[in-house]
């Protein structure tokens, strides 16, 4: 027979886990420290391939002075430069990465806690329909003996 | 006041009602406007200016994700782009890239904001934008915000440069790529531009969020001032005073557009029917959750047509009518019409001596019910 109480409740977890709440179980499954790596490794990547695209564009845009200097140029002194804007960029990535994702780690840790509680409210409902089927089997096998 | 609760209520039943309809419906004519404008504003390809294919995308986009009408708007600029110069094409992939690395990747959910910007600065309401985006989120949409900002600009540049450079022969290629980057970074009103959005996007959230009353409605004010004052400065300051009067109205008209918005939003936020599947060790289950409304109900006025025979709603009154009789045999009470003419002149009878709730008054205390009570009993036993 169906538990009406028990699908109410398996309803609203259900929109939840389909609706806002499936970024947040997605997050539940790291802990902090190896959710907030991850993303920097990630950060890391992206910066990287877009900082490769901007000097390709610059490059494309000074192809004409580079191909006509390409032996007078000071190589040592351009790669620095592009070193050091790169790690600069990168360290402000990172920084903004590890405390905007701390941030968002610990709020979506904040609205699991209501989720949280209605399974355990779930879990007492099955608790409470396994004990009834115990029970009703017992009965059973009494009335069976005393037949 | 009752009458917006009213229609506010009106507007969620047939929301809930016609949710199916309504929200394809809304999406197809947004995605519909979008390719439309993308057309008009660029409109190198002559086949995707065709009204078949704005239909068949624009249908396509009614029923899927938003971010799908963004990946479509991006692949109309792409490939007017591409008509025109295929080196500006690549140009605008690699730039697309770069704005996703560096900014769209931190709010992908916010992506509609690098349509909407250019989109609404053709209609020359951009700055709906910033103030929708303070008020229904955070202050990180502030990088797609910059996007849609850099992103217009782009196109704008593009645009210019294509018309005056119009035989583009391989040779020409290069020197039109040099043109539209120099263009690009030496335009200072782009930074501007972007960090007037942001600091519009900043105002209205942090008011937004002020635990006063009527903070929504003071955001959007604020956001308006904000942007008003920030473009006012840019413009001064970029000697483009000419656009001032347009900048004014464009905020004053999105300022109002913002307000519609927030009204629609508090009336149909979680008011969706949801639509959820699950299944347990003896069910599959598919149900379909309708939040409940709460209608605001009219205050009916009642007018006694005969106010004499009318009982006037006070139990106190109606009592005044009557009079309380002992009867010492039984032990029960009476209750006699004092009026013998009236059609009540009768004699009732209450089985114990108690009052129907009717002709009980409400405001008698327990110690008045008792001392009566002793009284009575006083006069069953003296």
């Amino acid at each position: 027979m169906l538990n009406i109480r028990k699908t109410r409740l398996m309803t609203k977890l259900a929109i939840y886990e389909e609706g806002k709440g499936r970024q947040d179980i997605k997050l539940s499954k790291y802990y902090k420290a190896d959710y907030v790596r991850l993303q920097i490794l990630k950060t890391i990547l992206s910066v990287t391939i877009g900082y490769i695209l901007i000097l390709a564009l610059v490059v494309l845009y000074k192809s004409e002075y580079l191909i006509a200097q390409a032996v007078n140029l000071d190589y040592r002194a351009i790669g620095m430069t592009v070193l050091v804007i790169y790690v600069v960029l990168l360290t402000i990535y990172v920084v903004g990465t590890i405390i905007g994702y701390s941030i968002k780690y610990d709020l979506s840790r904040g609205k699991l806690a209501q989720y949280f509680r209605m399974l355990k409210v779930m879990r007492r409902i099955y608790r409470e329909e396994e004990e009834a089927k115990a029970g009703g089997e017992e009965e059973s096998a009494v009335e069976e003996d005393s037949y | 006041m009752i009458k917006i609760l009213e229609l506010r209520s009106l507007l969620r039943a047939y929301y809930q009602k016609f949710q199916m309809v309504v929200d394809p419906v809304m999406k197809f004519l947004l995605a519909f406007v979008t390719f439309r404008l993308i057309n008009s504003g660029l409109g190198y390809e002559e086949r995707l200016g065709k009204t078949v294919v704005v239909l068949l995308v624009s249908l396509l986009c009614a029923f899927t994700p938003s971010s799908i009408l963004v990946l479509f708007a991006m692949a109309f600029s792409i490939l007017h782009v591409l008509s025109a110069s295929l080196l500006m094409a690549v140009v605008v992939i690699i730039v697309f890239i770069i704005l996703y690395c560096f900014f769209l990747r931190y709010a992908p959910q916010h992506g509609y904001a690098v349509v909407a910007i250019p989109v609404l600065y053709t209609l020359n309401i951009p700055y709906l934008v910033p103030i929708l985006l303070g008020l229904t989120a955070n202050p990180i949409t502030m990088l797609p915000s910059a996007c849609g900002v850099i992103v217009y600009y782009m196109f704008g540049i593009i645009k210019e440069h294509a018309e005056t450079n119009v035989s583009l022969t391989t040779d020409d290629i290069l020197p039109f790529y040099t043109e539209v980057f120099e263009d690009i970074t030496g335009r200072k009103e782009i930074l501007a531009a972007a960090l007037v959005f942001a600091l519009v996007i900043i105002a209205v959230y942090v008011v937004r969020k002020l635990k006063m009353e009527y903070a929504s409605e003071i955001a959007i004010l604020a956001g308006a001032v904000v942007n008003v004052f920030g473009f006012l400065a840019c413009d001064l300051k970029f000697g483009t005073a000419g656009t001032i009067g347009k900048m004014i109205w464009g905020t004053a008209l999105s300022a109002l557009l913002a307000f519609i918005v927030l009204f629609f939003k508090r009336v149909l936020d979680y008011t969706a029917v949801e639509n959820v599947q699950f299944e347990d060790d003896d069910y599959f289950y598919y149900v379909k959750a309708v939040p409940k409304i709460e209608i605001g109900l009219q205050e009916r006025e009642v007018k006694h047509i005969n106010e004499k025979n009318a009982p006037t709603g006070n139990d106190e009154d109606y009592e005044d009518d009557y009079e309380e009789i002992l009867d010492e045999e039984t032990g029960e009470v009476f209750f006699r019409p004092k009026n013998g003419s009236s059609s009540g002149s009768q004699i009732r009878r209450f089985k114990g001596g108690r009052m129907p709730s009717l002709y009980r008054p409400a405001s008698r205390t327990g110690e008045e019910r008792e001392s009566r009570r002793s009284q009575e009993d006083g006069r069953e036993r003296p």
